[in-house]
């Protein structure tokens, strides 16, 4: 087949085809639809739930960071307070009854925590003897409760 | 068939004009105004979506990827600084999302393509293939697609980039070199040795 020079088609005007493959009116409404849901969750997304709600309340945060500092010094003072509690008779004794109420079988014993008075047990260990480093030749023995004086005999 | 209306409507480059306004749009954006943002998106979607599938020759994977790009362009709004056009800069976003969505799924591409709008397709080409090879207009326009987009698809992705911005969107040298960061010169190059390769690609079609 022969061409004229006015039937002639170039690169370019085939590109132009391109420009006619478009979208439906129904394919760009579907986009626009799925395009707003996708940037209202990207806003929902962007800020935590907790960062909103402070925010939504203008005076709270001027008053957050002065807020912070007065925390701050409240428990600086309060902190030897804190420090030097220690839990008295009373609450011991209280503790003591709620874990014997539990079904906990306590130790027998002849005074109360508040006094912090023991009795001392009577079944002492016994001593017991044990010689170490018997293969070099001299004795060596360990005795448990016996005196100081007779703790070791080298 | 309305030959002026529809030269006009697949005619490329009214850019700069179109862009006018923008920068106010943005700053109604800037103060909040979601509505403004409607207005960028109505006004950029069929471009930004002509470039994006004209990259990944994918529709869904490009109103998908299109539809990032607002999304991205929304959240960073407040980095624009006016500095290029609003143009320049969506262009940019969507085209490196499409370069970096190609990138990922080199291993795994999948083809689907619009189907041509033949009140869009420029009717005296149309005219010149139907005396040049006969047949059924339809049928033409439905081959030509098929062969447009597998030349395509034999580039590299900056060659088609090049080619997508400057053939089919109409883009000047100079504004590719702004989206794609790289100089006229390069753009240039790049857009001689595409063409060459598609001229190969396409030779029964070229008279």
């Amino acid at each position: 087949m022969s061409y004229n020079k006015k039937d002639k088609v170039n690169l370019e005007d085939l590109l132009k085809f391109k420009k006619a493959e478009t979208p439906s009116a129904d394919d760009w409404k579907r986009f626009d639809d799925q395009l707003k849901s996708k940037i209202m969750l990207s806003i929902v997304r962007k800020e935590p739930f907790y960062k909103r709600v402070l925010s939504s309340i203008p005076s709270f945060g001027k008053a957050l960071p002065a807020g912070a500092a007065a925390l701050l010094c409240v428990g600086l003072l309060l902190s030897p307070v804190i420090i030097s509690y220690s839990p008295q008779g009373d609450m011991a004794q209280g503790a003591a009854t709620s874990y014997a109420s539990d079904g906990v079988i306590l130790p027998n014993v002849d005074s109360s925590f508040a006094t912090n008075e023991f009795s001392a047990f009577n079944d002492a260990e016994s001593p017991v003897s044990a010689r170490l480093n018997s293969d070099r030749g001299s004795l060596v023995s360990y005795v448990s409760g016996a005196p100081a004086s007779h703790l070791a005999t080298f | 068939m309305d030959l002026v209306k529809t030269e006009a409507a697949i005619s490329v480059a009214p850019h700069i004009e179109a862009a006018d306004g923008d920068i106010a749009i943005v700053e109604r954006v800037k103060a909040g105004d979601m509505a403004a943002f409607d207005t960028l998106i109505k006004k950029y979607r069929e471009r930004l979506f002509s470039v994006v599938y004209n990259m990944v020759s994918n529709r869904e994977d490009a109103m998908d990827l299109v539809q990032d790009a607002f999304i991205k362009a929304f959240g960073s709004i407040n980095s624009f600084k006016g500095n290029s056009g609003f143009y320049t800069w969506i262009y940019r976003i969507a085209v490196n999302m499409s370069i970096s969505f190609i990138r990922k799924n080199r291993m795994r591409r999948f083809f689907s393509f619009e189907n041509v709008n033949e009140e869009l397709a420029p009717s005296e080409i149309v005219d010149k293939l139907v005396i040049n090879y006969g047949g059924r207009k339809a049928t033409l326009l439905n081959e030509l697609r098929e062969k447009l987009n597998e030349a395509l698809q034999t580039l590299s992705i900056k060659h088609r980039t090049v080619v997508v911005l400057h053939e089919i969107e109409g883009l000047s040298h100079d504004e590719i070199a702004k989206i794609t960061d790289t100089s006229a010169a390069t753009v240039r190059t790049r857009l001689h040795y595409a063409k060459q390769q598609l001229q190969a690609m396409l030779k029964d079609y070229l008279g």
